[in-house]
């Protein structure tokens, strides 16, 4: 099948992703293979000692093919670049394993590579660095009467050259013919898939339509079942957010109460505290006086004991005095009487007087325990009060976010109905696409 | 694109450049006649040398002597062939080797690499190597146990000694403990091929610090 230039253009340009893919395939084989050439030269260094030439020679190219493919990826630069340096490869491996001539044969395997691209022309800079390395070996040898160049193991002579040239041209031919007939079968493929009847196409395109309305169908399907899923659980969990938010707001206003109630506990704490003190402070005081009282009472009844002893001295010196003593003895008996009742009276009094002392130290004691307990409890009701303020900020938190996720689940709300709406719509769709393709 | 070419294509001129040095300091220098200096003199075959100064008392036994440049990548290779034929001859030949100059480097290198019994020559000035007609490296110098010249010339029609019938030092030295006249074995054994005996190290060798 003969197929013009102009067609070709137009099935290249049609066929693009199978061309791409085709060389991108081929790109990467290109690469490996150099890179296996690389490995090789480094390969034979170990046993011929060639490092410099291995990695020197092997490494540039290897560089230079990197950048190649890097920078022209979708280029044919890159092939050509390839084509040209496989022939200085084998000039490397010549070197390599000191001139012999044998590696040459590595030629057949980078130009054999090459017709996997479908382009004949491929082949030109590789017979172009074929060339150019016999021609100058050529010149040296009997053009510049330099015809005792120390070549390796064998005698040179121009028939050596002009057979290898004509191999080389052989074998390049003939890898570029098949390339060339390989690039025309593929665009005789190409042309017969594309002239396929319409009859056949419309089949096929009715064919793979179904196919597709058919699985449109079952997913829209799906989709939809999905949809009312999410859309059911959605409104589900915008509910359960409004409960969760009321709680909140009750549990908010509880604990704006408490950190009142706590406020005015303090409150009245700290006026109770001071009002304790000032009970202590009396209650020292009156311990105070008691014991001055008690001292006083002392006094008293020393008094009344003394006077009790002067009602006795009088006695006994109106007893000597005998009748005129007599009225004396009277008063001084009387006196003695009240001497004898002041200082019982004073003994009771004193009685008493310990008795008070005691119940007010006791009390005292008892305020000063209380006290200190007493200002513990203040501590803690302020504890509770900045407890509950920071409760209640941290509330205010959590009612600003529910509020949030509140808002968002609502517009989730929103959104899945509108998926559901869609895939109703995408389902119907198919079912028509189905409906009419059928009927066709 | 067009700035990308072009970049690319400098740096494909470079890199073929580069190549093309690595593979002339490597290969294409070596397997090209070296050039004769202006002042050379020919010495032929069976012309005494005056050599028994530096050499001392032959004990009737021929000489061979070696010339070695170990700055010459040519010569380096070719060594391991020398150490061959010392390990085959050196019963019935006085083997010297002779390097031109002696420095550190070179000392270190010999060293390395001198595994077999060789008597080592300095031939400063260059007068041993005019006294026996030879200006490059790898050369063999055969001297019959009178002193004169038997061959000198190349040890192999290639550097790398690949081609046994061409191993033209080793067929001398039968040739000379059969008592036979010297033999000619024509231009590829006479012209030297390799390096200069002067030879310093190239660029990429003071480079990477390698001979």
């Amino acid at each position: 099948m003969k197929i013009s230039p102009e067609e070709k253009k137009n099935l290249r340009a049609t066929n693009k992703a199978f061309f791409d893919v085709e060389r991108k395939k081929m790109d990467k084989i290109l690469f490996i293979l150099l890179a296996a050439y690389f490995v090789f030269g480094l390969f034979i260094a170990l046993y011929y000692d060639t490092w410099f030439m291995a990695i020197g020679v092997g490494g540039l190219i290897t560089a230079t093919i990197v950048i190649a493919w890097k920078l022209f990826p979708n280029s044919t630069i890159y092939q050509y670049i390839a084509s040209g340096l496989f022939g200085i490869y084998l000039g490397q491996m010549i070197y390599q394993m000191h001139g012999l001539f044998e590696m040459h044969f590595f030629f057949f395997v980078g130009s054999a590579i090459l017709i996997g691209y479908q382009n004949w022309k491929l082949q030109l800079p590789f017979v172009l660095v074929a060339a150019v390395h016999h021609s100058t070996f050529a010149y040296l040898q009997f053009v510049q009467g330099m015809d005792k160049v120390y070549f390796s193991q064998v005698n040179w002579t121009v028939e050596t050259f002009a057979f290898h040239m004509i191999l080389v041209v052989v074998v390049a031919v003939l890898n570029g013919m098949w390339a060339y007939q390989g690039e025309e079968r593929t665009f005789d493929i190409l042309k017969v898939n594309s002239t396929l009847s319409s009859k056949e196409k419309i089949e096929e395109v009715l064919r793979i339509a179904k196919e597709s309305a058919e699985e449109l169908l079952s997913n829209s399907e799906r989709n939809t079942e999905i949809g009312k899923n999410l859309s059911d659980k959605a409104t589900s969990q915008a509910a359960s957010l409004e409960e969760i938010s009321s709680s909140m707001e009750e549990i908010t206003s509880n604990i704006e109460a408490s950190t009142s109630n706590a406020r005015e506990s303090e409150n009245i704490a700290i006026l109770t505290e001071k009002k304790m003190k000032e009970s202590n402070d009396s209650v020292e005081s009156t311990v105070s006086i008691m014991k001055t009282m008690a001292n006083k009472i002392m006094l008293i009844d020393e008094i009344a004991r003394q006077t009790n002893l002067l009602a006795l001295n009088a006695a006994v010196e109106a007893a000597r005095a005998g009748q005129q003593g007599k009225g004396f003895a009277v008063v001084a008996s009387e006196v003695r009487k009240l001497a004898e009742r002041s200082q019982g009276l004073a003994s009771e009094i004193n009685d008493l007087s310990r008795n008070s002392q005691e119940i007010a130290e006791k009390l005292n004691t008892q305020f000063s325990e209380l006290v200190p307990n007493f200002e513990k409890s203040l501590n803690l009701i302020r504890e509770i009060y900045n407890a509950s303020k920071e409760q209640s900020s941290g509330v205010d938190q959590i009612n600003n976010s529910i509020s949030e996720l509140n808002r968002v689940s609502q517009e989730n709300v929103s959104d899945f109905e509108q998926i559901v709406h869609n895939a109703d719509v995408v389902q119907n769709k198919a079912l028509e696409l189905k409906d009419v393709i059928e009927d066709v | 694109m067009k700035k990308k070419i072009i970049a690319f294509s400098l740096f494909f001129a470079s890199t073929l450049f580069v190549i093309g040095y690595i593979f002339w300091v490597t290969e294409v220098q070596f397997i090209t006649p070296t050039e004769i200096p202006n002042n050379y003199v020919k010495v032929k075959v069976m012309d005494t040398i005056n050599l028994a100064s530096v050499l001392g008392a032959s004990n009737g036994k021929p000489t061979f002597l070696h010339y070695y440049n170990p700055y010459c990548p040519c010569s380096k290779f070719n060594y391991n062939y020398y150490q061959s034929l010392v390990e085959k001859y050196e019963k019935d030949f006085n083997m010297y080797l002779v390097i031109r100059e002696m420095d550190s480097d070179v000392l270190e290198d010999i060293e390395e690499t001198i595994t077999v019994k060789t008597t080592l020559i300095i031939d400063k000035g260059g007068k041993i190597a005019k006294e026996t007609g030879v200006y490059a490296t790898p050369q063999a110098v055969l001297l019959n146990p009178d002193h004169t010249l038997y061959y000198r010339g190349n040890y192999n029609r290639t550097r790398y000694c690949t081609v046994e019938n061409s191993n033209y030092a080793e067929m001398a030295m039968d040739s000379l403990l059969m008592d036979r006249p010297s033999p000619d074995f024509g231009y590829f054994a006479e012209t030297a091929y390799g390096c200069s005996l002067e030879k310093e190290r190239e660029f990429y060798q003071v480079l990477l610090n390698i001979y």
